[in-house]
């Protein structure tokens, strides 16, 4: 199996430099120009913004074994709360070149939550940094197979290990700190870091999933990262 | 501004190297090996007591019709971790001396296990019944019928006051 960890060094520079489309000199303009609203009450509803993972795309372009596509819809309430409806579709296709375990998933997953935008009273920079949270859900099969296993003190016998269509629902919670930039108009670009814990999952007696589609690896929790590219449509 | 720009950028170098660090070495359980734990007590005290010196333990198995004998165990200690078989039954012949012996059999059911795919597969077993002798020991009682490869009691073997160290 090719380990992400390279490409995750990547990605990281890639949405650090994401900091650099931060237009200084953009912020000084709106600062003044909305200086005049400054005690105006925002309106409810501020729009809504349609998004895509490209971190799954570049993540398999750039070698792992999991490919994972991922849209976002979410709406902008009172430039502070932001609810959001997260749809995707992972897959993983795997052995692992030390055990020889073979693994193999894809199915759909969406998570759903909110986001507080934490410099919401500072409308005059381009962008937004906020804090939220995630309930996350997939209905999933997976296959596994493993190398024989031989008895090491009686050994003449072996036990075949592979376990195909393992159904298996998985729920988890996700804490999501996210960054996002204005680069042109309704263009917006940014990351998040997701701090995911798992809520439940079906048991199985010979097998746990190594790879949970929307969670990541099957632990009882894992760091993950999306990097987005969101349109904020014109109404 | 400025004070945001360098605190969103010391935050995001914060989460990137905390992100970077989590791609580590997968964690595998140092002890691939599940084995069937076994204390030993006195039957009046309940206090824990040790093998004779000398004593050995032997387990049995039949393979392919043939009965195939190890060594599992022979150290003075006052409980014994020993293998299962991965047939459906699994015989110990603890041997105090030349002519004392008791003899436990387990029938289990056998429960290969992945849990990462990064970590070999392991074999964990579960006690179905038991049955023993009762030469030397007093009774044997089942703690814990999973047996994986964590420390675990599994059964307790009670021994009459003179039976052990």
């Amino acid at each position: 199996m090719k380990r992400p960890l390279i490409s995750t060094y990547i990605i990281a520079v890639v949405a650090l430099s994401s900091l650099l489309l931060w237009p200084a000199n953009l912020h000084a303009q709106a600062k003044k120009t909305l200086a005049a609203d400054k005690n105006a009450e925002p309106e409810l509803y501020q729009g809504v913004s349609v998004g895509v993972d490209v971190f799954g795309f570049l993540n398999q372009a750039l070698g792992s074994d999991i490919m994972t596509t991922e849209a976002s819809v979410e709406a902008n309430l009172l430039n502070k709360f932001f609810p959001v409806v997260e749809l995707g579709y992972a897959s993983i296709n795997t052995t692992n070149d030390e055990t020889d375990i073979f693994y193999k998933t894809s199915a759909p997953f969406f998570r759903v939550g909110l986001n507080y935008n934490v410099f919401h009273q500072k409308s005059h920079l381009p962008g937004y940094f906020t804090v939220g949270l995630r309930y996350g859900f997939s209905s999933f099969k997976y296959d596994v197979q493993a190398p024989d296993l031989v008895d090491p003190n009686w050994g003449h016998t072996s036990i075949p290990v592979s376990y195909n269509a393992q159904k298996t629902n998985a729920s988890w919670a996700e804490l999501v700190l996210g960054l996002r930039a204005n680069v042109y108009k309704g263009l917006y670009t940014g990351f998040t870091v997701r701090y995911r814990a798992r809520l439940g999952m079906t048991e199985h007696e010979n097998s746990e999933p190594y790879f949970i589609p929307g969670y990541g690896r099957g632990k009882a929790n894992n760091l993950g990262i999306t990097y987005n590219i969101i349109y904020k449509l014109p109404f | 501004m400025k004070n945001i720009k360098t605190t969103l950028s010391i935050l995001s170098i914060a989460l990137m190297a905390l992100l970077v660090a989590c791609g580590g070495e997968p964690e595998c359980p140092l002890n691939s090996v599940s084995m069937a734990r076994f204390d030993f007590r006195d039957s009046k005290t309940q206090a824990s007591v040790k093998l004779t010196t000398g004593a050995t333990v032997t387990g049995l198995a039949t393979i392919d019709g043939a009965l195939e004998t190890d060594t599992v165990f022979n150290k003075a200690e006052s409980y014994m971790s020993v293998p299962l078989s991965y047939t459906s039954q699994t015989t110990y012949v603890i041997h105090y001396t030349e002519t004392m012996r008791d003899t436990i059999e387990l029938k289990h059911k056998n429960i290969p296990f992945v849990s990462d795919i990064e970590c070999p597969a392991l074999m964990y077993y579960e006690v179905e019944s038991f049955r023993y002798t009762t030469h030397a020991l007093d009774s044997i009682k089942l703690v814990n019928p999973k047996i994986t490869n964590e420390e675990t009691i599994n059964f307790n073997i009670y021994y009459r006051g003179s039976s052990a160290e």
